[in-house]
Parts: structure tokens; sequence; C-alpha cells
């Protein structure tokens, strides 16, 4: 502790190197809190998915609707605990550029299928009372300004028209993950309503007992179904959400390519700038050895000094992105969610002191190695 | 007297570690930088050229993609009548009904089922969307369970390959043909008859999805929106198919344009400060070698002239090799969900001789700008102080 003046001596002793070192730092560790932010945003959908739920499409194409009978053989089979259903019906409030999900669900059923959405009690009496009320996320509403009782225009791209909802809850999540998007109402309202289609909805989905029974129940229920008119491709939530991030594009690979050419840079950078200011200071630490202090302390000085620099200017990199990510979804309400999460936020500071550490090594063994009589002699 | 040419190119061939790390960061920079612009520039183009002059998509009022659309035989029939629409020797025409759905095919790259965009047209189809050409095979024919596949779908789905047998809804297609179409949307999809496509996916045979339509010229577009308008019958949205298209990718450019962007900024201010820190302190670290040039009579602008051309050399090499090393991605191919249907979307990325050039720019700009300062600072320091320095 009492060689602290000492490091912050060597700390501003050049105060350019010192802003462009932590300058270093904070852009890699932001672009890092950034990548983490983007990846979670496109992984949403299979972070969030219950293991215990399975969805059952048309297999055809999930385009193609099931008829509503199915419903009943569902429960039949051993081991189901629940079964929902839901449609897309594909609209937009007032301009399509507003894009949320909306969904006619079977609402005796959904939420408790779904019972991370988290709806107040009488909010959902008045839901159920009502045979135009729907249920919206609350960063919907937010971003719409949608308040309790609100009549809702929404135009129906697939069933023409313009349909008007009253909002009489809104739900929020249990988890960051959890897509505060969507806007749901009764299946039995688009029953009523639509021209055609009637007596068919869009998907099943089936929670089970234990997820492990997941595999034999969806194949029961496509043989149950094979060779009818309206075959079934049945499978773990988790499947099918990752059916489709899969299908965005190999994201993975390239928020970890670029994170590697930019933490490869960083570590070249930062070990080359401690590198050239040891040796700048060569003659400093041959005195400081004259006058006693000891290789080792000196090896640890220089090691403290570049986890200084991480750690400032790393921690405030990921700071700040956690800040911009608090902000919301930087493509106005393309992502469903946009956040750093907790495991990244740890990783993030594991790898800030690994690399202050990495950063430090080399330069630390020149100072450790350093012989007196050579290093004064220079000139 | 100029500091000679030789200065620069041995001090940075004595500092190897600094001179690399320098370029090895602008290479980084630049390579992504070249590889996001490819992408983006690959994608735009394959929506331009789905989309030709004087064709006009339409689409039933307020459906926002060709998939929940919905137009009737009455509408198609009343929209061809309309005086505007080209037509060819014998009085027919140039329009096509056609309906879109998705459906499952193995996706060879991710191992799993994937969604393609299915459309079911008539003969019709080829006269309106003239950039299709039919490169292997033939087109289908009326009534006959058979695909025609784009070449990019043939290329992403297991068992799209010509004379091959596939399953879609209980029923067998053949595929006879694979077409083109100037890297465009269509080359992604597979094409079949329109009414066994309503068939297989159980929809009334008197409605279509959308129309495409090609006009006499281009100037006639808005003649043709008001024509349509005043007819009560025609409840329909008409658009360019530029337009249409454009509005189509809009999730998508706007993911790849501020996502990309945004990290591609983020790594730029980053390679500015890395490039920065190692040329400044391989700069500080000379302080006494600079002084002595100074001390011999060279003058200070001459140095800074050496210094900056030292800082040029290595951007000239951190560039050169960023944009070597964003070369294979030229024509890579790459594929994407379409949002507005949940199918995929294949487009190569674009690297031009100009975006080189940008690429090239921005590394320069990169250089110089981390050279200038710490260049005019080394000269202001007295050379007798400099050469004191511990």
């Amino acid at each position: 502790m009492k060689f602290l003046f000492l490091l912050a001596a060597n700390i501003k002793r050049k105060k350019i190197r010192t802003f462009l070192t932590l300058g270093s730092y904070f852009t890699a560790f932001l672009l890092f809190g950034l990548l983490s932010a983007i990846k979670s945003a496109f992984n949403q959908g299979v972070d969030v998915a219950g293991a215990n739920r399975i969805v059952v499409g048309n297999k055809t194409s999930i385009i193609m609707p099931l008829p509503i009978s199915y419903m009943e053989k569902f429960f039949e089979l051993n081991g189901v605990k629940n079964v929902t259903y839901a449609s897309w019906f594909g609209g937009y409030y007032k301009d399509p550029k507003n894009f949320f999900a909306q969904m006619a669900v079977d609402s005796y059923t959904y939420f408790d299928v779904y019972s991370e959405f988290k709806i107040e009690k009488n909010q959902f009496l008045d839901f159920m009372k009502d045979r135009q009320g729907c249920i919206v996320g609350k960063k919907t509403a937010e971003k719409y300004g949608f308040k309790i009782g609100d009549k809702i225009p929404i135009i129906a791209s697939v069933w023409g028209g313009v349909w008007e909802f009253n909002l009489r809850a809104i739900y929020t999540g249990t988890k960051p993950e959890d897509d505060l998007t969507q806007f749901f109402f009764h299946a039995s309202y688009l029953e009523e309503r639509r021209p055609w289609g009637k007596g068919m909805v869009g998907w099943y989905i089936v929670e089970i007992e234990k997820p492990e029974l997941a595999f034999s129940i969806s194949r029961e229920i496509d043989s149950i179904f094979s060779n009818s008119p309206y075959e079934t491709k049945s499978d773990t939530e988790k499947a099918f959400a990752l059916g489709f991030v899969k299908q965005i594009g190999n994201i993975e690979l390239i928020i970890l390519s670029i994170g590697a050419i930019v933490f490869l840079t960083l570590l070249l950078v930062t070990s080359n700038t401690m590198e050239l200011s040891v040796r700048e200071r060569s003659a400093e630490f041959a005195v400081l050895k004259t006058i006693g202090f000891s290789d080792s302390l000196l090896y640890f000085l220089t090691i403290s000094e570049s986890l200084f620099y991480s750690f400032m200017g790393g921690s405030l990199g990921i700071l700040v992105a956690k800040l911009f990510t608090l902000k919301g979804d930087p493509t106005g309400g393309f992502l469903p969610v946009f956040y750093i999460s907790m495991n990244q936020m740890v990783l993030g500071f594991l790898l800030i002191f690994v690399f202050g550490f990495l950063s430090g090594i080399l330069p630390a063994r020149r100072v450790y190695k350093l012989r007196i009589v050579e290093a004064l002699g220079r000139i | 007297m100029p500091v000679p040419v030789t200065y620069s190119l041995n001090s940075i061939k004595a500092r190897k570690t600094s001179s690399t790390t320098a370029i090895l960061c602008i290479a980084g920079v630049v390579c992504v930088f070249v590889a996001v612009m490819a992408m983006a520039n690959g994608f735009s183009k394959m929506l331009k050229s789905t989309g030709l002059e004087n064709n006009l998509i339409i689409l039933r009022k307020g459906s926002s993609a060709e998939m929940m659309s919905v137009i009737s035989k009455e509408q198609f029939k009343a929209v061809g009548d309309i005086n505007l629409v080209k037509r060819d020797k014998s009085g027919n025409p140039f329009i096509s009904g056609e309906i879109v759905v998705v459906a499952p095919f193995f996706h060879k790259a991710t191992k799993t089922n994937a969604l393609a965009q299915v459309r079911g047209v008539q003969t019709a189809a080829l006269g309106v969307h003239r950039q299709v050409k039919i490169v292997k095979g033939r087109f289908f024919r009326e009534g006959m369970y058979e695909f025609v596949v784009g070449k990019n779908a043939a290329n992403m789905y297991e068992g799209l390959e010509i004379n091959k047998e596939v399953k879609l809804g209980g029923r067998t297609f053949k595929v006879v043909g694979i077409m083109e179409s100037d890297g465009s949307l269509y080359e992604s999809e597979v094409w079949c008859d329109l009414r066994l496509l309503q068939e297989t996916y159980k929809r009334p045979l008197n409605i279509v999805s959308t129309i495409f339509l090609t006009l006499k010229t281009k100037s006639d577009f808005s003649e043709f929106k008001k024509a349509v308008e005043k007819d009560p019958r025609l409840n329909l949205d008409v658009k360019t198919e530029k337009e249409f298209f454009e509005e189509q990718s809009r999730v998508i450019t706007t993911l790849i344009r501020i996502l990309g962007f945004l990290v591609a900024m983020v790594m730029a201010i980053g390679a500015v400060f890395a490039a920065f820190n190692t040329i400044y302190s391989s700069l500080a670290a000379r302080t006494k070698e600079l002084a002595t040039l100074r001390a011999i009579g060279f003058s200070p602008l001459s140095i800074i002239g050496a210094l900056l051309f030292e800082s040029l050399i290595i951007s000239f090499c951190g560039g050169f090799l960023g944009c070597l090393l964003s070369l294979p991605l030229d024509e890579f191919s790459a594929s994407t969900l379409n949002f507005q249907s949940f199918s995929q979307v294949a487009f190569t990325f674009e690297i031009s001789f100009s975006l080189l050039l940008q690429g090239m720019l921005f590394a320069f700009i990169i250089g110089i700008s981390a050279g200038s300062l710490p260049a005019i600072r080394s000269t202001k320091l007295k050379p007798s102080d400099a050469l004191r320095e511990v």
C-alpha cells in the first residue's frame, strides 16, 4: 500500500499515454458489452424457451393451421399437464414500421402455460370479461404510450380492415430476457370476426410434466396425426426457437471473430505500450533497484500498473455499454430485448483482469531481469 | 534538407514489435469495415435486382407482405383490363397472379429445417419477371407436380437438385429446372404451378396473394395508381417493385446498418486509440534520436515529414493487409432470415474496387490522425533538453 504513490506517479508520468491506454481498454470493453447485448437479443427466444413446453405446428408449413379439435386429443396423452394454442394475427399499429407480434390466444389456458408472464389479478379479470380486450407487454405499452382502458386500432394485414381492441391488462416478466413486446387477445374474438379459416388455430403449445418426456411425447403426437389431412410437427420450444436463430445467420461466429480480432489487437497494443514505457524508464528502475527495491516488488508494481489501466478503462467501458443498453434497443423495436446479462458482466470483469495481467507479464519480466549496470550504462 | 527516405524505412524495421502492432491494428479495422460494407452492399444489390423498371406489385390494402395479402380473381381480371398495362402482340396483358407460401426444407449449413419461400405462378410470370432465366433443365409444365428451383435455394437446401423428388404437404414434386435472376430474391425461391400450390396448401382456387405486372412506360405509374384507386372494386395497394422490395428489406438492412455500424464505429475509435498509442509510444521512446537529428541540422518540418511518411507507410501496409484479408469474402454467399415471411434469403458479399479504396482511405485517416500529433509534439522539445532527459 505504501507504494501507491509510486504507482500514481508512474501513471501520471505521461498523461497522453495513460489516456490512450485507458481509451484502448475502454473501447474494447465497450464493444464487448455491445456484442454481448446483440448476442442475447438474438438468442432471446432460446433463453426463455421452457424445457417443458412442446410446440406443435402443421407439418407442411408453420403458416398452415391445425384443427381446433386436436386440443382434446393432447389432453388424453400421458404426461401432459396443460395445452394451449395461439394464432398469428399479423397486423400492425398505424404503420407497418410499428413492429410487434399480435397473437390470438386461448385466454383460459395461455397464461397458465406461460406462467412467466405476470398480470395483475383484477386486470386479468377485466380482460376475461371483455370480448375485445387485449393484454400488452410493458415495453410495447411504454413505447406507444398505451394506458389501461385505451382503444387500440390494429390494421389486420391478413384479415383486412381495422380491428379495435380495448387494453385491459399489461403484463410484465420475471426475467430480464422475457419478451415484453407482445400483444395478446381472445382467440374467440378472432374466430367470431374472421371471414374464413374458422375452426383452425395456428399452433399448439403442450406443457408436459417432466422435460425428459419431451422427446417421446413429441413422437407420439406426430404419429397420432400422421396420414391425416393435417399432419403435425412437434419440437421442444427450445429446438423451435434455436431453429429460427440459426436461420438469421451464424451470429455467434460473427461475434466471436470480431471479439477475437479486437481482443488480440488490444493485447498487442497494451502490452507493447507497457513494454515501451518500461524500456523508457529502465534507468529509473535501475535506480530503484540500487536503493534496495527487490526484483519481485518491482515485478509486482509493473503488473499492478497494467492492472490499473485495464481495470479503470475496462470497467468504464462495460459501464457505458450497460448505460447504453438501458436506453433500450438501438434499432427502434426490431430486437425484443437488448441488455447485458449478469453472466456477461462477470465474464467481462474476468476478461479485464486476465488482459490486464497478460499485458503486464512481459514488461514485468523485463523489469525483473533488468541489470543495474547495464540499465544505467545505456544511453 | 529533407530527412532521407531510408531513415523512415529503417526506423520501421528497427522497431519491429511496434510497427507490427500498428499494422495489425489498422488491418483488423479495415478488414471488419470492408466486410460490413460488403455485406450491406451485397444485400441491397440483391434487392435492387429484384425490382425491375416499370414493373408494379399489387397487394390487398393494408397487407405488408406478399404472404399476408389476398386478392380475388375478379380483382385480378379488373386490374389486367386497365389500359396502361403492357400487352403482347395478341393483346394479352403482362400480368402475373401469384401465391406465396413458405415450406420447410433441410438447410445444409445449419443442419435444420429452414423455411424457403415457395411461389405458385403460371407461365405468364416469365414475361413479367424478365430477369428470371432457366439455366438448367426447363420450366415446369402447368398441371404437373414440378418445381423450378432458384440457384441459391438449390445450393442451400438438401435434395433440391435437378431430377430429384421432394415431398411437400403429402405430395411429391420433381425438380425439373434451375433458375437464375441476376442475384435477386427469386434465386432463393422455389417456383411451381399456381393451382397445385393452392391445392397443396388448401387455399381457395379463386384467390391469389400478389399481382405483378409490367406497364407500357414507367411514367404511367401515377396514372395507373389513380385508375386503381378510382375503381371501387379494387381495394388494393399499388407500389413499384423497387419501392416494395426496399420496404421488405427494412428489418434486415436496419439490423445490418445500425448494429454493423455501431460495431464498426466503436472498433474504428478503438483502432485510432490503439494506433495512436503505438505510434505515440514509439515516438516518445525516440525523443533522443529525434533530438540528435535536430542537433545535426535537420529542420523540424523535415523531421515531421519523415515521421508522417513513416505512419503513412505503416497505415498503407495495414490497409493493404486488411483489404487482402477481406478479399476471400468477395462473392461469399451468405443467407439470412427474411423477417417478413421468416424464410431464408441468400445474397453474396460485394467487394468492389471503390470499397477497397474506401478501406485504404480509412487506413490513411487512422494513420495520419494517429501520427501527426506525436510528430509535431516531438519537434517542440529543445534538442538540448531532450538529449539531457534521463
